[in-house]
């Protein structure tokens, strides 16, 4: 037992006032509401009746309408018509939308268009899906779907392709954009991948907060504040209390209601809206109230306690610039350092200063230019990357005062900021310098 | 174990499980027993409104931190907090040597305190503690390990990584 546990171990609940908590929840437990529970349980013996009935239902009314009711010659006797299927399924919000050209299966040739694709996505050989984000977009999912449709051509209009538009006003409300994503072989090369990928833009949806009461997410609450029908959430930026005053704009308003997990999904609907209790909200000087605003919040001993709230969500991104220019790295650098994926993990403060700024103005020069993945898309290929061998952190100090904004990279190529949660692919030979620098350094 | 909601067995098992658990995790942000009491007592009432339900007793517990933590985090930015000064004397039995551990944890910046607690006393790892907080892993461990520096220099000792 280690030094704290051993100590506050004796912080505990004394029996006096377990007996008086007992008393005073059975007390306000009488008092509680006490509805049943929302959910309703059937018998899986008439679960499976009425699957069944319904079933039945849907295959007569199918031959009814082939037996009378079809104008296609085709499909006498037909119950079921997988190109009419696919059809359907491009126009329905709830299946995956499919723009394939050709019918020659896409993992063969993905590596021949790869300058290509800016002006051919609707005519190249990609397989492009575009998903509904209410749906989990896993790949194993768009490969699923890769079958039906392999013979259908299906274009999807170019409005469907783009971002959705910023018109929304509805932030908190659940949404049906359609966001490009691609479908990966899972034993497709990543090299190939990355080729055939490299003038997607992604987009980062709008936050999304529950609508309705899911207790399972309770435990996930994000800090965030509603300004401008965005939502900022807390950035992984610390800011030093001296440095506090340099970032300080111009006073926005105050947060004005404390909502929590079991707040209502209405109460996240008016500005400054917040779950970080009551404080000053201010804009950040040097960067875009847009993107970042700000609380300081007084502390006893006369400093105080800055955070930056980061709004990255409803956003493009087409290339690293489109996000890190937010950051404003460039020529602003102070100091940086890297660990190892076992240092950090275990938290032991070990690390390694970078002292080479030309590898380092390489290294954000090269961010700029890289491309941005969707998790769901890269991960699957990425695996495991938590260990020394595949991963390492670099954090950097700029020289406006914020501090620890650090970067995983990959040996693989790909650079993960904390927020947004995207996967940035940036230049091969400069990943290789930057890995093989850091590597030497930490061996030194 | 009969854990149907509201019975008095089950409520007889939420407050020997976790009770010491919440008074612990309370007291780091409110530093005084009075206020971390009224917090658990706050955190088991919400339980019993609201019914969640839980993956396993995991989910639970993390479900049961948080709501403690917010709570305690709402207390002291309240008005009502800030214009109030907690009663002296906690009756914590405790010898010097632990009381020295205790204060000099207590003495953290408030964003490393629940980090350190959670890490050394709920031996949760840097992931888990990610996932309670909702604050970035990279930032958990950066904040523990400046936590740890600030420790050993309050303590005047190393200290312990596991």
């Amino acid at each position: 037992m280690n030094k704290i546990k051993d100590s506050f171990s004796k912080i505990k609940a004394s029996d006096e006032f377990k007996d008086k908590l007992e008393k005073e929840l059975l007390n306000t437990q009488s008092t509680l509401k006490t509805t049943p529970s929302k959910r309703i349980y059937y018998k899986p013996s008439i679960v499976a009746a009425s699957i069944l009935f319904i079933l039945l239902g849907v295959v007569s009314l199918k031959l009814i309408m082939n037996t009378f009711g079809t104008d296609d010659t085709n499909l006498d006797g037909i119950a079921y018509n997988p190109i009419e299927k696919s059809n359907k399924e491009d126009n329905n919000s709830d299946s995956f939308l499919v723009d394939n050209s050709t019918n020659e299966k896409e993992e063969t040739n993905n590596n021949d268009n790869n300058n290509n694709n800016d002006n051919n996505n609707n005519k190249g050989n990609d397989l492009l899906v575009y998903a509904d984000k209410s749906e989990p977009n896993s790949p194993e999912k768009s490969l699923s779907t890769k079958n039906d449709i392999s013979s259908v051509n299906n274009t999807p209009n170019e409005k469907e392709k783009k971002a959705p538009s910023e018109d929304s006003k509805d932030i908190i409300s659940s949404h049906t954009e359609k966001v490009p994503f691609r479908s990966i072989s899972s034993n497709e090369p990543i090299n190939a991948i990355t080729n055939t990928l490299s003038d997607n833009e992604v987009y980062i949806p709008k936050l999304e907060l529950p609508t309705t009461g899911d207790i399972k997410l309770a435990a996930k609450m994000i800090p965030l504040i509603v300004y401008k029908e965005k939502i900022y959430t807390r950035s992984p930026i610390d800011i030093h209390s001296k440095n506090a005053k340099n970032f300080l704009g111009k006073k926005l308003g105050t947060t004005n209601l404390s909502i929590n997990e079991l707040s209502s999904h209405s109460e996240y609907s008016t500005d400054f809206t917040s779950n970080i209790g009551v404080t000053d909200v201010y804009s950040v000087n040097g960067y875009d109230e847009d993107f970042r605003i700000m609380t300081n919040i007084p502390l006893p001993d006369g400093t105080s306690y800055p955070e930056f709230y980061d709004s990255l969500n409803g956003l493009s991104i087409k290339t690293g610039e489109d996000f890190f220019r937010k950051l404003k790295l460039h020529n602003n650098i102070l100091s940086a350092k890297f660990q190892t994926f076992d240092d950090w993990n275990s938290g032991n403060g070990i690390s390694y200063s970078i002292n080479d700024f030309n590898l380092l103005n390489s290294f954000v020069d090269s961010l700029d230019k890289s491309i941005p993945y969707l998790p769901e898309n890269i991960e699957p290929l990425l695996g495991d990357y938590g260990n020394n061998e595949n991963c390492k952190k670099i954090t950097l100090n700029l020289k406006d005062g914020c501090e620890n904004l650090t970067f995983t990279v990959l040996k693989s190529g790909y650079v993960y900021y904390d927020s947004p949660n995207v996967y940035f692919k940036i230049d091969g030979t400069i990943l290789e310098e930057i890995w093989d620098k850091l590597s030497i350094m930490s061996i030194n | 174990m009969n854990k149907v909601y509201g019975t008095k067995n089950y409520i007889h098992y939420l407050i020997e499980k976790y009770s010491d658990m919440l008074i612990r995790i309370s007291y780091s942000y409110m530093k005084n027993l009075s206020d971390a009491e009224d917090i658990t007592q706050d955190v088991f009432i919400k339980f019993l409104e609201k019914r969640p339900e839980f993956e396993n007793i995991e989910h639970e517990k993390a479900w049961l931190l948080r709501i403690a933590i917010n709570l305690s985090k709402d207390k002291l930015k309240s008005a009502y907090f800030k214009n109030t000064a907690p009663l002296e004397g906690d009756f914590i039995d405790t010898n010097q040597k632990d009381d020295e551990t205790i204060q000099a944890v207590l003495s953290l910046p408030l964003k490393y305190r629940s980090i350190v607690l959670l890490y050394y006393y709920e031996d949760y790892s840097i992931s888990e503690i990610s996932n309670i907080l909702n604050i970035k892993e990279s930032t958990i461990g950066s904040q523990l390990s400046r936590g740890r520096k600030l420790l050993k220099s309050i303590l005047k000792e190393d200290f312990e990584y596991e």
